[in-house]
């Protein structure tokens, strides 16, 4: 088969696709091809709203949490809701964690999300984490929870026993999400590790 | 074709939208990359098997591409200290990152993937490993990977190593500064590894640290076996200070 010119519009639109995460070569073709025969507009949308996107999104001034930009606001609507309660914070790694507990309804505190976790297969250290405006917020000492609610993997474990090495000092408790059996799991097919864990954070009736 | 194999996991990337690359220590074929469709699904049993210094007896199957495909996953053992301990964490993802970086692809490994278990287990007993623990590992793995430094004789002359000496991995290892020159080296450091390279990692506990923290680490990196991610932030979290 002969070579595209490198101008070829199917072939760089597949080249652009193909840059997201989890999107490969032949997935980002089966975009492009659905691009084409979608009405006429919606690549300029999606483009449009891909443009838009960097320019209208920021992280709230206290919580580093991702946030749409507004006139004369520099807080997420979480930190700027005067009914939250402002003496408990959860930390998470990821901006997209937020949505997950605001989805479980069960939360009315704050939050602080640290872009990411200590992961050293990976070389990342603490440094890259959103942990000195974390500081910031404890200052004043009116938080009395931290809660913190990074993932049940190494990154999160490593993440969170930083975090609690290095708020020893401050008078502030400091949790951790409990570990174990997700809800409407059966205990005979669940995972050796998550059953330990389960067993280990076990409470009374 | 469909093989059972022993090994560790030595680390994990993401791809797709729920699998996971998994790279393996095994005892007869030493790296091996596989493919674990849907390991980070919610309900996938993988996720849990596949973090690092997990031991597992796999099933692997190789078709005609570079990577195997994981389709069975059995845990023999899991670090279950190390992951409520920062220290002991951190030693154990350098410790899977140093002896992956110097097992050989595709090829016997046994000894590796019988030091990677035994210092996985160590750490699960070891009162306060740091850097001893991390040291003696890194002794065994070179001697292992058939790198062994000159530490107890100068690597030149051969004779058995006096004070004032040098450390250069380009001679080989330890020596005199009158056969030559290289980074700051003390003879009792050379002894200090020599026989945490000696002693299996079981006892080597009252042995104690070398004064040069990472020259085993360094000797590694200069003969092209990497540099540890892990090292970077072992480095940086032993220096940042408790807030107060």
């Amino acid at each position: 088969m002969a070579e595209a010119p490198p101008q070829d519009p199917i072939r760089r639109a597949a080249r652009q696709l193909a840059r997201f995460p989890g999107i490969g070569e032949k997935t980002a073709t089966r975009l492009v091809y659905w691009l084409l025969r979608a009405p006429q507009g919606t690549a300029a949308e999606m483009a449009e709203a891909l443009v838009a996107l960097k320019d209208g999104v920021r992280e709230c001034s206290v919580c580093c949490d991702l946030t749409a930009v507004r006139p004369n606001e520099t807080r997420c609507a979480v930190c700027a809701n005067g009914s939250r309660d402002t003496r408990t914070i959860v930390v998470v790694e990821h901006p997209q964690d937020v949505g997950a507990f605001e989805k479980s309804g069960e939360f009315r505190g704050l939050y602080h999300v640290l872009h990411g976790a200590i992961s050293p297969l990976d070389g990342v250290g603490p440094d890259t984490l959103r942990i000195r405006p974390l500081l910031e917020r404890l200052r004043d000492g009116h938080v009395q929870e931290l809660v913190l609610a990074t993932d049940p993997d190494v990154e999160g474990d490593a993440t969170a026993l930083y975090l609690a090495r290095l708020l020893a000092g401050i008078p502030v408790k400091v949790t951790r999400l409990a570990h174990g059996l997700p809800v409407g799991a059966e205990i005979e097919y669940a995972d050796a590790a998550s059953l330990a864990r389960a067993l280990e954070n076990r409470r009374p009736v | 074709m469909t093989s059972k194999t022993d090994a560790i996991v030595t680390g994990t990337v993401d791809v797709g939208e729920s699998s996971r690359i998994v790279r393996l220590l095994t005892p007869e074929g030493g790296r091996v990359s596989a493919i674990a469709n849907g390991a980070r699904g919610a309900s996938s049993k993988l996720a849990s098997a596949l973090e690092p210094g997990t031991r597992l007896s796999v099933t692997l199957v190789r078709g005609r591409g570079e990577l195997a495909y994981l389709r069975g996953v059995d845990v023999i053992s899991a670090p279950r200290r190390a992951r409520a301990d920062l220290d002991r964490l951190l030693l154990l993802g350098y410790g899977c990152e140093f002896c992956a970086a110097l097992a050989p692809e595709h090829h016997e490994a046994e000894k590796l993937h019988g030091l990677l278990a035994v210092f996985v287990d160590r750490l699960e007993v070891d009162p306060a490993p740091g850097d001893a623990t991390r040291q003696a590992l890194e002794a065994k793995a070179l001697t292992f990977a058939g790198l062994a430094p000159a530490l107890v004789r100068c690597a030149r002359c051969q004779d058995p190593l006096v004070d004032p000496c040098v450390f250069d991995p380009d001679a080989g290892g330890a020596l005199h500064t009158r056969c030559g020159g290289g980074a700051a080296f003390d003879a009792a450091s050379g002894a200090r590894l020599d026989a945490l390279r000696r002693t299996p990692l079981a006892s080597s506990e009252g042995i104690g640290a070398a004064s040069s923290p990472w020259l085993l680490a360094d000797f590694a990196r200069w003969h092209h076996y990497g540099a540890p991610k892990a090292r970077s932030v072992i480095e940086s979290i032993g220096r940042a200070p408790r807030a107060t």
